[in-house]
C-alpha cells in the first residue's frame, strides 16, 4: 500500500517534466553518418550533460546515428582506437571535456575526428557562464554538422509557436528542441500568426482578446507590445518587410480581406496595397523584398500568388489542385513551401521557384503554417496526430521527419530568423 | 421591391458560393451547385440576380468558369419557386409595417446563421431571423452589433479567418438591405479559432460553419 502512494507522488512530482516538448524521429536519411560521442565529464547537480544534449541533437537531425563507443575517454584528444571504433562502423568520433575555472565560469573543449583517415577535422574551445550549457552543446552541433555534412544544421535557433492548454493560449518561444520555452504572451482568447521581426527582436502576432482579431507586436526584450492593425473588421496576417520598418497585413475595412502596409510603430493610415473583390491574406515578403506572396481565391479557388512591389504586377504560382494556401519562402528565396490540398487532406508541399517544380513533403491530413528552418533546409510545420495539435519538420527532400510534441495542443509554428 | 433585392442578393452570394466551389479537389463534404442552391431554397440560375445587388452577378458566373464549374444548369433546376419565393414575413414593407412593428418588437433570440462548405450564402430560412433582427434594429435605433464570422478547422487559419469574414459580411449586407445602415453593423472574422463544437468530423464543421450576431450593449 505504502509502495503505492509512493509511485503514485513520484508520478506526481514528475508532472512538470510531462510539459517539455519531446522530439521523435518518424524518418531519417537512407545512410546516416556513424558518430561516436565520448563523454565529455562529470556532470554537476544541474548542470547540463553536453555530450548528452550534443548526442541528441544530432540524431534527432535524422543525419546521424549516435553509437557508444566504451573506450572513450574524457578529454579533447584522442589518438588511437580507431581501427577498432572503424570495425563498428564508426564514421567519425567527438570527444570533449568540461571544467569548470575559479570564476565559475565554464570552459568546454571539443574535437571531431574522421574515424577513416584518423585525424582531426574541427576542434573548438569556448568559454561560458554555466546556464550557456545548452546553448553551447547546440554549437558544437552544428560544427559537427557543418564539417561532417558540408552543410549547415539548424540547431541553433529558436522557433515560437502556440499551445493551447485548458482552454488557454500561449505565445511560446522555446529552443529548436523545445527547451528553454518562455511565454510571450498569454490569453483567454485565440492567439495566431505569430510572424518574427527580421532582427528577431520582436514579435508580431493577432490575438482576440478584444472578441475581434487584432495585430500587435511585442518587443521580446522588454515584454512591451503595441497594436499596429486594429481597425473596424478583422486585422490579420501580418508579415514584415526584410527591413523591419513595416508590416503587411489583411484588413477587412472595406468589405472583404485586403493587403494594406502599415508602420511598425502603429503610427499613421494604412496604405492599400492591392485591389480585389476577392479574398486576399496571408502575404508574406521575398527575402529581398522584391515581391509580396499571398494567397488569393480570384481566380475562384485559393491559390497563391506574387506580386512585384515596383510594378504592381501580379501573377499567379500555384495551378496543381484547387486549394493552395499559406506561402512560406526560404530565405535564399529559392523555396516556396505552402499547404495543398490532395484527395482531402491538407498536405506541406515546396515548390522550387526557378522550375516550379512542386513535390508534397508530408503524409499526414492537417498539416498548416509551414516555416523554413534557418538553413533552409528543414521545414517546420503544424499537423494533427490522433485528434491532437503537434509541431513536425521535415526535410526539403522529404525524408527525414521529427514531431515535436507536449503536453496540450500545438500550432502555428514559426521559426526564427 | 427591397424584398426582391434581399433576395437578388442572396442568389447571388449563393452563386459566389459555389463558384469558390473547387471542383476537382472534392472537399470532405462536396456539394453540387444546385444542390446548394437547394439547400438554400433557392434556384442556381445565374441570370436572375437582380440588379442594384451589392455583389456583381457576371464576375460571380465568370468566377464559376474560372473555377472549372462549368456543368451547364439544367432548365428544371432553373425554375423552382424562383424570384417570388418563400414570403419574408414583414420584410420590407417599410412604412406601414414600421409603425405597426415598433410597439411590440423584441429582441430576437435566435442569433446564428449556418452556412455550406466554403460558402458565405445565407439560406432562405434564415430571412424570417434576419427581418426580426431588421425590425429590432430599427426600434432601437442607437444599437449597434457585432456580426462574428466562423469558418470549419479545415485548412489555413489566415484563409479561414476571410472565410468568416464573408460570412459575417453576408449578414451585414442582408441587414443593410433591410434598411440597417453599415455604420451599425460591424463584421468581423473569429476565423476557425472558436468553434461551436469540438470535433474533427462532418457533423462539427456543419455547426461551426457560422455567423453570430451579437448586440454591443450585452
Amino acid at each position: 500500500m505504502p509502495r503505492v502512494i509512493i509511485s503514485l507522488l513520484l508520478l506526481w512530482m514528475a508532472g512538470p517534466a510531462w510539459s517539455a516538448m519531446t522530439i521523435e524521429i518518424v524518418g531519417g536519411a537512407a545512410n546516416r553518418i556513424v558518430v561516436a560521442i565520448g563523454p565529455f565529464g562529470p556532470v554537476a547537480a544541474g548542470q547540463e550533460d553536453v555530450a548528452r544534449v550534443l548526442a541528441d541533437d544530432l540524431s534527432l537531425s535524422g543525419q546521424f546515428r549516435i553509437v557508444n563507443e566504451a573506450s572513450l575517454q574524457v578529454g579533447d584528444v584522442l589518438t588511437a582506437g580507431f581501427g577498432r571504433m572503424r570495425k563498428n562502423d564508426v564514421d567519425a568520433v567527438v570527444v570533449g571535456q568540461v571544467t569548470t575555472l575559479p570564476d565559475k565560469n565554464i570552459e568546454v573543449r571539443f574535437r571531431l575526428y574522421d574515424a577513416v583517415r584518423a585525424r582531426q577535422m574541427v576542434g573548438f574551445s569556448y568559454v561560458v557562464p554555466p546556464r550557456a550549457l545548452r546553448g553551447v552543446a547546440h554549437r558544437i552541433a552544428e560544427e559537427v554538422h557543418l564539417a561532417l555534412l558540408g552543410s549547415p544544421g539548424a540547431y541553433g535557433g529558436r522557433i515560437t509557436y502556440v499551445v493551447k492548454q485548458a482552454g488557454r493560449y500561449a505565445l511560446k518561444i522555446s529552443d529548436v528542441d523545445g527547451h528553454n520555452a518562455s511565454s510571450v504572451f498569454e490569453s483567454a482568447e485565440p492567439i495566431i500568426s505569430p510572424a518574427w521581426s527580421p532582427d528577431g527582436t520582436q514579435m508580431a502576432y493577432v490575438s482576440f482578446e478584444e472578441r475581434r482579431p487584432i495585430v500587435y507586436v511585442q518587443t521580446l526584450s522588454d515584454g512591451k507590445r503595441r497594436a499596429v492593425a486594429r481597425f473596424r473588421g478583422s486585422n490579420s496576417a501580418p508579415a514584415w518587410s526584410p527591413d523591419g520598418k513595416h508590416l503587411v497585413v489583411a484588413l477587412t475595412r472595406d468589405q472583404s480581406s485586403q493587403l494594406y502596409q502599415v508602420d511598425a510603430s502603429g503610427q499613421g493610415d494604412p496604405v492599400r496595397l492591392l485591389r480585389s473583390a476577392s479574398i486576399d491574406t496571408e502575404p508574406v515578403y521575398s527575402p529581398e523584398g522584391r515581391f509580396i506572396f499571398f494567397t488569393s481565391d480570384r481566380g475562384g479557388s485559393p491559390q497563391i500568388y506574387r506580386f512585384e512591389r515596383a510594378t504592381g504586377e501580379t501573377q499567379r504560382i500555384t495551378f496543381d489542385g484547387s486549394y493552395n494556401v499559406s506561402p512560406a519562402l526560404s530565405k535564399d528565396g529559392r523555396w516556396l513551401a505552402f499547404v495543398h490540398r490532395v484527395e482531402g487532406a491538407f498536405r506541406i508541399a515546396v515548390m522550387e521557384l526557378s522550375t516550379r517544380q512542386v513535390q508534397v513533403l508530408t503524409e499526414t491530413d492537417y498539416d498548416q503554417a509551414p516555416s523554413f528552418a534557418s538553413n533552409d533546409r528543414i521545414v517546420l510545420y503544424a499537423t494533427r496526430i490522433q485528434g491532437r495539435g503537434v509541431l513536425a519538420t521535415v526535410s526539403l527532400d522529404g525524408k527525414i521527419k521529427q514531431r515535436l510534441t507536449q503536453e496540450g495542443d500545438l500550432r502555428e509554428p514559426a521559426w526564427s530568423p | 421591391m427591397l424584398r426582391y433585392a434581399v433576395m437578388g442578393i442572396v442568389l447571388t452570394m449563393t452563386l459566389a458560393g459555389c463558384a469558390s466551389k473547387p471542383s476537382k479537389e472534392a472537399p470532405i463534404e462536396n456539394r453540387g451547385a444546385a444542390e446548394l442552391a437547394n439547400a438554400a431554397g433557392l434556384p442556381p440560375a445565374p441570370g436572375v440576380a437582380s440588379k442594384g445587388s451589392v455583389a456583381e452577378p457576371v464576375k460571380a458566373k465568370k468566377a464559376a468558369l474560372e473555377a472549372g464549374q462549368t456543368r451547364p444548369l439544367r432548365a428544371d433546376e432553373m425554375q423552382a419557386k424562383p424570384l417570388e419565393a418563400p414570403a419574408v414575413p414583414g420584410a420590407a414593407k417599410t412604412e406601414p409595417v414600421k409603425s405597426a412593428v415598433v410597439a411590440e418588437v423584441v429582441r430576437p433570440k435566435a442569433r446564428t446563421f449556418q452556412f455550406a462548405y466554403d460558402s458565405a450564402a445565407l439560406a432562405a430560412t434564415d430571412h424570417a431571423t434576419l427581418e426580426a433582427h431588421g425590425a429590432f434594429m430599427k426600434a432601437q435605433p442607437k444599437l449597434e452589433i457585432l456580426v462574428q464570422g466562423h469558418a470549419d478547422e479545415r485548412g489555413s487559419r489566415e484563409y479561414n479567418l476571410a472565410l468568416g469574414q464573408r460570412r459575417a459580411e453576408s449578414v451585414k449586407q442582408a441587414l443593410g438591405l433591410l434598411g440597417i445602415p453599415d455604420a451599425r453593423i460591424e463584421a468581423v472574422s473569429l476565423g476557425s479559432e472558436k468553434p461551436a463544437v469540438e470535433g474533427h468530423d462532418e457533423s462539427a464543421w456543419k455547426q461551426n460553419r457560422r455567423a453570430v450576431l451579437i448586440y454591443k450593449d450585452e
